[in-house]
């Protein structure tokens, strides 16, 4: 799983770390000019597909399609740390194009946000490279518009650059993590709980207490993640208390009365409530960061609401069509002056009006209100300037820019010492617990 | 005639009786009042071995037992008619049976 926050995130990192080696500083040049090329590519494909009129900033994009072509100069090995760079950008390219609808209507204000974002550590990239270029060349020429065009964005405050589309996440379809596993399970509880030919009381108590599960483990990372303060610790442990009380409901609503049942058959449900069961108490969840779990669980219980919802329609639509079948007691009589020796156990089919059916849709009903509260609580927690980690590294990063640019205008004496900055402790020390 | 069908062998009765009783344990354990995740993830386990049964109507047999007791009765259900008894069902419940102790209500 990749979301557009944790690339930003990488992104800022690697783009803060970038400064010059202090040997060769000719070779040096050649690797960053030959790093320019894939960065300039992957950068303008990014912000090209944010910018709501790119037609507007002809002059920014020719600059950076002018970087992608300088092979015949920057012939050789690129930049590591430069190509690495490029490698984060390209990958929210490709997670960014992933979302196009998400992207046209996330309006121009969120989408002015990431570029911002995007732009900043571009500025960082070309500043970096800046210091290695000795003169007017042509080349620091380009590099130079890159940082001049860029310099506003990585003014911002951090704050001002936070956009919604940050929670945009994309999930590998497969049982090897806790999200894609829930989405496997999306597409067998859709066409399992929307036909009544093909649900089972089984199935239904098998979602129940699978979501019983989400919630609990969901309840515990968030405890934790608001404990150590990687969320805002208040909404967090509000979050978590929600998420707790829905796992106790749906556990209630999973557990039927043995007297209560419908047959049916539902492998496919069954194989993949089993995959969601254990990626959750295996190593696709327990072998994540407690930020990344956060963030596992948080797409898990979005596509969890929505089965959520399918079983609770299924079980609801069960009891008030008279489904269900319940457990009665037959006395077995006997002819006329023989003892009645024992009561026959049987099945009859539950009335819609039947104590235990009501019972069981109550319950149901009211498992699905308090999932839904918890999902909304949990994405709202979640929301991108909530996520005080980031909001931390961002602020770093911001500050190694700005206060490097505004040294540089201001300050003459400092000018060349924003790598100071950056190379403190404090700006060193990661404030994401990833 | 029951609900199910036919009145069949005795070991279709046998796997009726078997999975009322593997129904009983799943009811006890995850209306468990500790509310544990061990008797969660317990009574998912009872409910895997249910979607086992396949279509098998169950029988019901109230339950007044400990998880314990209902799967051993169970399990002697289908030790009386073990030839005819899927291997896959067979190793699950008595895998089952040994972690199901006798704390668990």
């Amino acid at each position: 799983m990749a979301s557009v926050d944790d690339l930003l995130g990488r992104m800022h990192r690697q783009a803060a770390a970038l400064r010059p080696k202090g040997q060769e500083p000719d070779r040096q040049l050649r690797e960053h000019l030959a790093g320019w090329i894939p960065l300039a590519a992957t950068s303008r494909r990014v912000l090209e597909s944010l910018d709501p009129r790119p037609g507007e900033h002809p002059d920014f994009y020719a600059v950076l399609e002018s970087l992608t072509h300088r092979r015949r100069i920057s012939a050789g090995k690129p930049d590591a740390d430069l190509e690495a760079l490029a490698l984060t950008v390209g990958a929210l390219g490709d997670l960014l194009d992933s979302f196009p609808k998400d992207l046209a209507t996330a309006g121009r204000a969120q989408r002015s946000r990431l570029q911002a974002s995007v732009q900043a550590a571009l500025h960082a990239a070309a500043r970096s490279t800046l210091e290695l270029v000795p003169g007017n060349e042509y080349v620091g020429m380009l590099v130079g518009k890159v940082a001049e065009a860029t310099e506003l964005a990585a003014m911002l405050p951090p704050r001002a650059r936070v956009s919604t589309l940050e929670v945009l996440t994309l999930t590998r379809l497969t049982a090897d993590t806790v999200d894609g596993a829930v989405q496997l399970w999306l597409d067998a509880a859709e066409p399992t709980f929307t036909n009544y030919r093909l649900f089972s009381g089984t199935a239904l108590q098998e979602a129940a207490a699978t979501l019983s599960l989400l919630s609990r483990i969901t309840a515990d990372v968030l405890r934790e993640t608001a404990r150590r303060r990687i969320i805002d610790p208040g909404p967090g442990r509000e979050a978590a208390a929600l998420m707790e009380d829905t796992a106790a409901a749906w556990r209630k609503a999973s557990a039927w009365p043995s007297s209560v049942q419908l047959v049916g058959h539902a492998p496919d449900h069954h194989l993949a409530v089993r995959s969601v069961r254990d990626a959750l108490t295996g190593p696709p969840l327990t072998r994540l960061t407690l930020r990344d779990k956060v963030h596992a669980l948080q797409s898990a219980t979005t596509a969890a609401a929505v089965i959520a919802r399918l079983q609770a329609t299924a079980v609801v639509s069960a009891v008030n069509s008279g489904g269900l079948w319940v457990g009665h007691e037959r006395p077995n009589l006997r002819p006329p002056g023989v003892q009645r020796r024992h009561i026959k156990w049987d099945w009859e089919p539950m009335p819609p009006d039947h104590p235990a059916g009501v019972l069981i849709a109550a319950r149901t009903r009211q498992a699905w209100r308090a999932q839904q509260a918890a999902t909304e609580a949990m994405a709202e927690t979640l929301r991108p300037d909530s996520l005080r980690g980031t909001a931390g590294d961002v602020a770093l990063v911001e500050s190694r820019i700005a206060v490097g640019r505004w040294e540089a205008v201001g300050i003459a004496s400092r000018a060349g010492r924003p790598d100071d900055e950056v190379s403190s402790p404090r700006v060193q020390r990661p404030t994401v617990a990833r | 005639m029951t609900a199910g069908g036919q009145s069949t062998g005795k070991a279709e009765q046998a796997l009726r009786l078997s999975l009322g009783h593997i129904r009983n344990a799943t009811e006890t354990l995850l209306a468990a009042d500790s509310q544990t995740t061990e008797s969660l993830l317990l009574g998912m386990r009872c409910l895997d071995l249910q979607s086992m049964f396949g279509e098998v109507w169950p029988a019901w047999i109230p339950n007044a037992e400990m998880a314990s007791e209902s799967l051993a009765r169970a399990e002697d259900e289908l030790a009386a008619i073990l030839e005819d008894v899927p291997l896959a069902i067979w190793t699950a419940l008595r895998s089952l049976r040994e972690q199901v102790g006798d704390g668990q209500r």
